[in-house]
């Protein structure tokens, strides 16, 4: 709190903070804006209204790089944006960012930190101390432990606001802040803002509520079109209020593995090898299934197919990096396509997943039905890479998943608090400079690199199941992002070797499917005992509120009231 | 249909990259075609036999000589046990005068396509000619279709597609005859040697471990003793146990060689070979064995005889120890 700094005036206040003149976007061929031109001084309160569809929201986000300008210039304190990105805080809708994401009210205040902490470095109690400084000035320092999906919309906005607010930006950028709030957030909201153009600093807000406008801003954008964008913008969807929980608790699940003295080294290298295949592909599928792209995962699984044919067909034997090479190639190739398709067209995103999934399979079993007729005689074998032959990995498996996995560990933990950011609000993100390329193209790379590794050892199919399940599994366990990491490691790594060990049990018992059914049944433990969201706790949650009396029944917006 | 639906979810605007891919696509499709009907247009006046294992073919193209134009549809590394039926291969069938398959569930996703076959021309498993008391069946029961590594067996599997094909050409029926007893000959011959070979390795390096279960009727023939990791079929994917119950073989009879096969992949013999060193017994590859299909056509390993004496000298050198 000492440490808070006064940033007010770096600059001379004749210049405007903004300057904008003759702006246009689109979305695809629809206009939404045209030749906008406006420029806002410092120490102001400027509202941006107009009906639905007006492209206020895409205002912002043209203004902030965030969405391509088709014409004009824009400049920040007389230069460009990305020179004085550190001076700009972006609030974006609420709307925009999925609630139920594993963290809690601090950590989300904390992101609006992560600018000043510096990238891949951990934030201190010093950091700590200003966002729970920011959160009193909201009035919900009480809630900083607090799960945001447990959190009101009122209270999301505050958290929102008073990420804003560490920031200690000198221009603010604020989309609908008053929407879907009660009373007393939109007072407390409002009071924040005037406070931060008292200080001088300068605030824009897109704001719906023509009665309003007068009492709330200096100034009026009033942006409208005549050409109508047929939801370009995908609508101003709010969630509904969220369901409150059970406090998250964490349980680490199996509690160790009571390892068979008798094990054989073969069985000691294929239980290892798919532990830590597990635990690797459990680590990235978290990261996936928050990315939205469960999938993908899949997807992907199924595009590395043709690429091993061809490549085996270009090397002409089964060498093994040619092979990977190819099948990275084409994973890579289906990723691109996916984001083209949706990019692109009118298709939707899991949509695109399942023609690139569909048309890379069906290409990769022409293809291996080609090259199994080739005259040549060494393509035994390929078919494997389909359904996998788990139970055949050696010592060399064994240290392959480990570096992966290792990789896989530094990775995620170097740069923890980048990728927690950049999975919860990837706009957000950007506005502080996170390099969204850079993490996509990591988050790729990793994701195709461990598809890659995977493959080879226990096929596609395999392969998916090890991504998909464990994360899912651990996100009925933990509302904490690092914990359900772990979580979804352990239980991959558990699928991997409670599915081996019980391959060793019985005669000709396959490996790879008892794995795919060890995960499964930690799936259905997670989904019937899980403490957030288990079917059994939601049962017991409701028997508990009909036996209680009516007043405790409200949902979370009566309960929240400032005090 | 498959890409009709995709055109309709596209709408009017699909990207370039995945209209590309749609004629990828087609374009592959169609080549895989061309190659379909070339074995009737080849066969001039002449019967045209087709077969789906070239251990059919290539002994029948000996028996047949000039009269007959025989193909198979099975090249060399291509696995019986999974192949799937192509549009060409329908249409190469349809183009025959005669078909043979070796039956016994060898071609097990073929079945229907010899059933409807059979309504048009003559259609024979080889191997339903062999007396049933002569077949080997493994625990469940289910029947070895690896009948031609019994040359025995095979010569009777032969001499019954031999029939066939002089019913269909009675006036060179003793061409055939003659072509038929030559062959027999050799194949008595070839049977002699491999016996005379296979009695020099010492009794108890006599096992054979290969990649799955194709030479029960081999060893059958030659007394050796016979393990495979997968099973009759390759269908079913290599377990844990599979491969320590072969590794707790090797070491008890404290076997020099394992074998792999052309046609089925070899990691899991790779695995075999890592976990016996592991546990001190070191394990030599011993080579690589025709199993389900046979070598490239044109060598010594493409013909029937020749196949067959690949795998006797291969086994012998690595499991005398001799001749290295």
């Amino acid at each position: 709190m000492e440490q808070a700094k006064q940033t007010g005036d770096k600059k001379s206040a004749t210049e405007p903070v903004l300057y904008a003149s003759g702006v246009s976007a689109a979305y695809r061929k629809n206009r939404v804006l045209e030749d906008v031109s406006f420029s806002v001084g410092p120490g102001t309160l400027t509202g941006i209204i107009g009906p639905n569809g007006a492209g206020k929201s895409t205002l912002l986000k043209v203004l902030l790089d965030l969405h391509p300008r088709l014409s004009g210039t824009v400049a920040f304190f007389g230069t460009s944006y990305r020179r004085v990105k550190s001076r700009v805080g972006y609030v974006p809708q609420r709307g925009a960012v999925d609630w139920d994401f594993p963290a809690d009210a601090l950590d989300v205040v904390l992101m609006g930190l992560y600018g000043r902490i510096g990238w891949l470095k951990w934030p201190r109690r010093r950091h700590r101390e200003l966002a729970l400084a920011a959160m009193e000035k909201m009035g919900i320092a009480h809630l900083a432990k607090r799960q945001i999906s447990q959190l009101s919309g009122g209270q999301q906005q505050r958290v929102f606001l008073a990420r804003a607010l560490v920031q200690d930006a000198d221009l603010y950028f604020l989309d609908e802040p008053l929407a879907g709030v009660d009373a007393a957030t939109e007072w407390a909201i409002m009071e924040t803002l005037r406070a931060l153009r008292d200080r001088g600093k300068t605030v824009l807000v897109v704001h719906h509520d023509l009665q309003t406008v007068r009492e709330y801003f200096d100034r009026v954008l009033l942006l409208n079109r005549t050409v109508i964008a047929p939801r370009a913008d995908g609508g101003n969807v709010h969630p509904g209020p969220s369901h409150p929980d059970l406090r998250g608790r964490t349980s680490l699940a199996g509690g160790g593995f009571r390892m068979i003295p008798a094990l054989t080294p073969n069985a000691q290298w294929v239980l290892l090898s798919t532990l830590i295949l597990g635990a690797a592909s459990g680590i990235v599928g978290c990261l996936a299934y928050w990315k939205r792209h469960s999938l993908m995962s899949d997807a992907l699984s199924h595009a590395a197919l043709p690429g091993v044919v061809v490549g085996f067909a270009l090397a002409g034997t089964k060498n093994l990096p040619i092979m990977l090479a190819g099948a990275a190639a084409s994973a890579l190739l289906g990723a691109w396509l996916v984001m083209k398709i949706r990019d692109h067209s009118r298709v939707k995103e899991d949509t695109a997943m399942g023609i690139v999934l569909s048309v890379f399979f069906g290409l990769g079993m022409m293809l291996l039905t080609i090259v199994n007729r080739l005259p040549g005689g060494n393509q035994a074998g390929l078919d494997s890479f389909i359904f996998g032959q788990a139970a055949s990995m050696v010592r060399k498996d064994v240290y392959l998943m480990a570096g992966l996995a290792l990789l896989v560990v530094i990775v995620t933990a170097v740069s923890f608090k980048e990728w927690k950011l950049w999975l919860f609000d990837p706009l957000f993100a950007r506005g502080l400079g996170l390099p969204g390329r850079l993490m996509d193209a990591v988050y790729l790379t990793v994701l195709v690199l461990v598809i890659v590794i995977g493959i080879q050892a226990v096929g596609v199919i395999l392969m998916a199941a090890l991504f998909i399940i464990p994360a899912v599994s651990a996100h009925y366990w933990t509302q904490t992002f690092s914990r359900m990491l772990v979580l979804s490691a352990l239980f991959g790594g558990g699928a991997g070797a409670a599915g081996t060990l019980v391959s060793t049990m019985g005669e000709g018992w396959p490996t790879g499917p008892f794995i795919v059914i060890a995960a499964s049944v930690l799936f259905l433990i997670s989904l019937g005992f899980g403490w957030r969201k288990g079917l059994v706790v939601l049962f017991l949650q409701r028997h508990f509120r009909k036996q209680s009396t009516p007043g405790e029944t409200s949902g979370p917006t009566l309960k929240e009231r400032i005090s | 249909m498959f890409r009709r639906n995709h055109a309709k979810g596209m709408g009017r605007r699909m990207p370039p990259a995945a209209a590309w891919l749609i004629v990828l696509l087609l374009v592959s499709a169609c080549g895989s075609r061309t190659d379909g009907g070339q074995a009737a247009d080849a066969a001039d006046g002449n019967i045209r036999v087709v077969t789906t294992i070239a251990q059919i073919a290539e002994p029948l193209s000996v028996i047949g000589g000039d009269r007959v134009v025989v193909q198979s549809l099975m090249g060399p590394g291509v696995d019986p046990h999974l192949y799937q039926a192509t549009l060409s291969d329908v249409e190469t069938l349809g183009n025959a005068d005669i078909a043979f398959y070796n039956g016994l569930h060898l071609e097990a996703n073929m079945v229907r396509v010899f059933e409807e076959l059979g309504n048009n021309i003559p259609v024979l498993a080889v191997a339903a000619a062999i007396p049933e008391e002569k077949l080997l069946h493994d625990e469940e029961g289910a029947v070895d279709p690896h009948v031609w590594f019994d040359i025995d067996l095979w010569k009777t599997a032969l001499a019954a597609a031999t029939e066939e094909i002089k019913r269909l050409a009675p006036q060179y029926a003793d061409e055939f005859d003659a072509n038929r007893e030559a062959y027999f000959a050799q194949m008595d011959a070839l049977k002699k040697e491999a016996q005379d070979m296979m009695a020099q390795i010492p009794e108890n390096r006599r096992v054979l471990v290969t990649a799955h279960d194709a030479f029960g009727y081999f060893g059958r023939m030659l007394n050796l003793r016979v393990v495979g990791l997968q099973g009759l079929s390759t269908e079913d994917e290599v377990g844990l146990t599979d491969i320590e119950r072969t590794i707790d073989l090797l070491v008890e009879y404290q076997v020099p060689a394992v074998f792999v096969e052309s046609s089925v992949n070899p990691a899991a013999i790779q695995a075999v070979i890592e976990g016996a060193k592991e546990r001190g017994l070191s394990v030599r590859l011993g080579g690589e064995l025709f199993s389900d299909a046979m070598g490239r056509e044109g060598t010594e390993e493409g013909t029937y005889l020749g196949m067959f004496r690949h795998n006797v000298e291969t086994i012998y050198r690595a499991l005398s120890g001799k001749d290295r």
